[in-house]
């Protein structure tokens, strides 16, 4: 009975509303495929972060035997990661890594079908993972298909700093995930309100036609609770029916998402543990949802019938509702004038502790000052439209949004959000760029002495082609004990005191200075210009112990002669100045515990071919690269692409949820066209009219999230480092996001519901 | 003796003939709801189409005011033929010379009873001070300036009707078109509402056209014209 009924109400609704339903039902479609995404990101990640330990190898328990050596490396390759595990002495045939059938020998190689596809074609790719391709690594040892990934097998003099091996897996690190919990939210935040903002615009469309089609059922004598279920059945099918189109939409877009790399990331499908019960659970758990909120808002608008008319109660002005935006703009900009630090190029300050909480609280309070303050600002406007002094259209304009401020604000608050969300992003992936990645005018590269298998390589990696080199060697550290003291020069035993060796004819070239007294072969002490001549500096006459790489040690006093570098200079010398030794290469012998500097061209072209010039000469020697943070540039691509996403698919959802409730509003607004239309009005006139009331509360809603959302990006930008420069990147995250909207806008307001005038328009139902 | 007469009657122009309609025709889908209706509308007269409901009174209505277009028939406002014009000369001819009465006021509901009146002034763009002017005069005249700055859900259905007229009657139209105006209202509010109507549209020497079917309102018109089934029934 009420099934029937339910139908025939659907039917009785007409095109319009079969229209409707298909709205929901494609709203419900998207939400649960939004949804599912959502859900199983966490599963994702979670496999990622267990295949990440499942491979790290695990040192023997104590007096267990080794099973193998090894050293693991991650560097960057092509804007991606690439992870080598270098093994030798492989003992066991028995031992393996996840993924893997056998593990490599000497000379041979086992990758991830990836790197497998990439090497034939890449020799350079090819020096870093050096060997005979025996095997590909199987999907239980991989992150992701387009992983870059490989087990290398080396002669165990070829590898340096080698841990010994047991088995593969280890339990303690989980990193990897609580480094990419974030992301889950990221989605989650991005893309689920604009969902809900849509569904409640669904639910409420062609409400005052429905309301009046319920209530002519109720005056007819059908009871209230039938009138309930009969929405409830309604809102539940269509529920039940999105769930399910919702479902079948992820299954089959998935596949493409998991491989495509669009969210930063890409996985395994088939790993996300996402079971068929699960599924089934939740399609019949949105169906049942969405009958008790259709139900839900018909019984408010049955109690309340005052209710369908509410769009014609005026806003009272709240001024007091403006102070957290106020406050927050304001303490965002003050925080951006004012927190500013003089310091050396190449020096960073980050914002101390408790501004830092400060900062985040001032964009969190701008933020929620957004929200609170769009309704009064909203109504400041209108009234200010409606002002005699304005032209017709505008002052219509004015009044019209005077009357429907709140529910005008309810299609634009999901845009500013949105707008907001995307400028304070820009942000903070601005500074996870900067901080992952190499900056400045060179790039400079660090190769310990304990990452090279000899002085022999370690020589011939020191001749590589570089722009600059030297080394770097600490004093021998005393024996640990509580030495509490306050002389320089016991700070600078305690912490090493540094000796730096280069040839003068570098370090002319590289400070851009005379340094007339500079003579090759001879020693002199360092010091940065702000600490020469200081209580800070180490005074000439004090003695260091160096190694000198034959089991001997070398007291060096420290010279009279003085070398004066600049503040920003790349030499580890800033705290209380150093040796430095006029000579190139090491002082003595090549020791472990030094360190060969080199300075290259900021081109990762050139990086890389550096990177691969050391891996020809050994392959398991680490190059540090400073400034280049692995994890952290992971992280900015991972929330880049997750961002990306949950913006453009909660963009789309909020601007159709936008384009189709402007419509619907012509729509039910027919009569009152009608009427304007009859004494006179153009057509052209109206939808004037209307595209002034869109764009007016469009703009300014833009305006005040713009704003908002270019400070507090560039508070977030400052957060580790106070001197960055103003970065309109935030603009550019957003601009896009604004002219799409005002299009829409425009396209929505120019919709004049009447296109003739037929006698349905004159009369009363 | 004779020119006298005539002259007056040239210059008052009381015979002239503003508004007719012949064998107008119109159906919506099957429905007939004019099968040939005809009537005239003289300078400064009052013309009442009364008629069972669902005699096509309201169509007519429409059609006179160009609201609707026939589909046979031919209807001249000041000779000209309506169904020639454009939809935006037919917009025209209704912001200058047209006003309309509903049975309800069908205000617009975001603007005031003060900005409602002023609309058609605005639209034919009067002076603010001329459009001042006129609207406090309505205002005061239809005793509704308590009223003015309220809205028309805030006002009582009898006030309300009365900015209507007020509106309809503001730009001194030469036709006013009104649509059972008492319909919706009892009968002490119906007659205030008619009395103004017949009231400021002579003052205006403006022609009205009034639909209704009591035939108690039909007898202050100069004219009765009874309809039914889509057509004129005859004329006294
Ligand atoms: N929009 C419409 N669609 C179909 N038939 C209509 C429509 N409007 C009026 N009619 C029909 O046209 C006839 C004349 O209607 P109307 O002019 O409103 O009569 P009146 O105003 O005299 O009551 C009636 O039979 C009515 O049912
Ligand atoms: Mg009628």
């Amino acid at each position: 009975m009420t099934l029937r009924l339910a139908f025939r109400l659907v039917r009785g609704g007409g095109v319009a509303g079969f229209l409707r339903l298909a709205l929901v039902v494609f709203g419900i479609a998207i939400g649960m495929t939004a949804g599912t995404l959502v859900a199983v990101m966490p599963g994702v990640l979670h496999g990622r972060a267990e295949v990440m330990n499942a491979r790290m190898p695990s040192p023997p328990v104590e007096n267990g035997h080794a099973n193998f050596a090894f050293s693991t490396s991650t560097d960057v390759w092509d804007g991606q990661r690439l992870g080598r595990t270098f093994l030798a002495d492989v003992r066991s045939s028995t031992v393996t890594a996840p993924g893997v059938t056998r593990l490599p020998n000497a000379g041979e190689v086992v990758v991830s079908p990836a790197l497998a596809a990439r090497l034939p074609h890449e020799p350079d790719l090819a020096v870093l993972v050096p060997g005979r391709v025996v095997g590909t690594v199987q999907p239980a040892g991989l992150l992701s298909p387009d992983e870059l990934f490989a087990y290398v097998g080396v002669e165990r003099d070829r590898m340096a700093d080698a841990h010994n091996g047991a088995s593969f897996g280890s339990r303690d690190s989980l990193a990897l995930e609580k480094q990419q919990a974030g992301l889950t939210q990221s989605l989650a935040l991005l893309v689920l309100p604009p969902v809900v903002i849509y569904l409640v615009v669904c639910g409420r469309l062609a409400a005052a036609t429905r309301l009046r089609r319920y209530a002519a059922l109720r005056l007819l004598g059908m009871r209230r609770g039938l009138v309930l279920r009969t929405a409830f059945l309604e809102s539940s099918v269509a529920g039940l029916i999105g769930g399910f189109i919702g479902i079948v939409l992820f299954r089959l877009a998935h596949p493409a998402l998991a491989s495509s790399g669009l969210l930063g990331f890409s996985w395994y499908p088939d790993k996300s543990g996402f079971t068929p019960v699960s599924i089934g659970f939740l399609t019949v758990f949105v169906g049942i949802a969405s009958g008790f909120v259709g139900a839900a808002g018909l019984r408010r608008s049955l109690d309340r019938p005052i209710d369908a008319r509410k769009d014609t109660s005026e806003v009272r002005p709240r001024p007091w509702l403006l102070l957290p935006l106020v406050f927050g703009l304001g303490s965002t900009t003050y925080l951006l004038l004012a927190v500013r630090r003089p310091a050396g190029a190449g020096v960073h300050y980050a914002m101390p502790g408790t501004m830092t909480w400060v900062a985040i609280g001032s964009v969190v309070i701008t933020v929620l000052g957004v929200l609170v303050s769009l309704k009064p600002i909203l109504a400041a406007v209108a009234q200010m439209m409606a002002r005699p002094s304005f032209p017709l259209p505008v002052r219509m304009a004015g009044a019209r949004l005077a009357l429907q401020t709140g529910v005008t604000l309810r299609l634009l608050v999901g845009l500013a959000l949105l707008v907001l969300v995307a400028g304070v992003s820009a942000g903070v992936l601005r500074d996870l760029e900067l901080r992952s990645s190499p900056s400045g005018t060179n790039y400079s590269v660090d190769i310990e002495g304990s990452s090279a298998p000899n002085p022999v390589v370690r020589q011939e990696v020191f001749e590589l082609p570089a722009r600059f080199r030297w080394t770097v060697q600490s004093s021998v550290l005393p024996e640990p004990g509580a030495v509490q003291t306050t002389d320089v020069v016991e700070q600078a035993k305690v912490s090493g005191y540094r000796l730096v060796s280069m040839s003068c004819s570098g370090l002319r070239k590289l400070f851009r200075q005379a340094y007339p007294d500079c003579r090759d072969g001879r020693w002199y002490r360092m010091a940065s210009r702000s600490i020469a001549n200081t209580a800070y500096e180490v005074p000439a006459g004090a003695a260091f112990n160096y190694d000198r790489g034959d089991g001997t040690q070398q007291s060096v006093t420290v010279p009279a002669e003085r070398l004066v570098v600049p503040d920003d200079s790349p030499f580890p010398v800033q705290a209380y100045g150093g040796l430095f030794y006029a000579h190139e290469g090491p002082a003595w012998a090549w020791t472990t515990d030094s360190y060969s500097s080199f300075l290259i061209d900021p081109d990762p072209a050139e990086l890389s071919r550096f990177k691969v010039r050391v891996a020809a000469l050994s392959p398991a020697t680490q190059v540090r690269v400073w400034g280049e943070d692995l994890d952290l540039l992971e992280l900015a691509r991972n929330q880049r692409g997750v961002i990306g996403f949950g913006v453009l698919i909660g963009f789309l959802v909020a601007i159709l949820a936008f384009g189709i409730a402007t419509v619907d509003n012509a729509v039910e607004r027919r009569r009152d066209v009608a009427v304007l239309l009859v004494v006179g009005m153009r057509k052209r006139l109206i939808r004037l009219t209307q595209i002034m009331q869109l764009l007016a509360a469009l703009v300014v809603v833009l305006l005040v999230a713009a704003a908002a959302g270019y400070l507090a990006g560039n508070v977030a930008l400052r957060l580790n480092d106070v001197n960055r420069p103003w970065y309109a990147g935030t603009l550019d995250a957003m601009m896009p996001l604004a002219g799409a909207s005002v299009i829409v806008a425009v396209c929505a307001g120019s919709f004049v519901a009447v296109r003739r005038l037929r006698s349905e328009d004159l009369k009363r139902e | 003796m004779v020119l006298p007469v005539v002259l007056s009657v040239i210059v008052d122009r009381k015979w002239y003939v503003v508004l007719s309609a012949r064998d107008v025709g119109l159906a919506y889908g099957k429905t007939v709801a004019l099968a040939g209706a005809s009537v005239t509308v003289a300078e400064g007269s009052v013309v009442a189409l009364i008629g069972a409901s669902g005699s096509g009174k309201s169509s007519l209505l429409y059609c006179l005011a160009g609201l609707l277009t026939p589909d046979t028939g031919e209807i001249r406002f000041d000779g000209v033929l309506l169904n020639g014009l454009s939809e935006d000369d037919r917009s025209d001819l209704r912001r200058k010379d047209f006003g309309f009465v509903f049975q309800f006021a069908e205000l617009v509901p975001e603007l005031t009873l003060r900005q409602n009146i002023a609309l058609p002034l605005e639209l034919n763009r009067w002076r603010r001070s001329a459009r001042k002017q006129r609207v406090d005069e309505l205002l005061e005249q239809l005793d509704i300036h308590q009223q003015a700055d309220r809205r028309p859900v805030q006002v009582s259905g009898g006030q309300a009707q009365r900015a209507a007229v007020a509106r309809a009657i503001a730009h001194r139209p030469r036709m006013l078109f009104a649509d059972e105006p008492t319909g919706a209202l009892d009968s002490v509010n119906g007659a205030i509402v008619l009395e103004s109507l017949l009231q400021l549209a002579k003052v205006n020497r403006t022609s009205v056209v009034l639909v209704t079917h009591d035939r108690a309102i039909a007898r202050r018109a100069d004219e009765v014209v009874e309809m039914r089934d889509g057509r004129m029934v005859g004329s006294e």
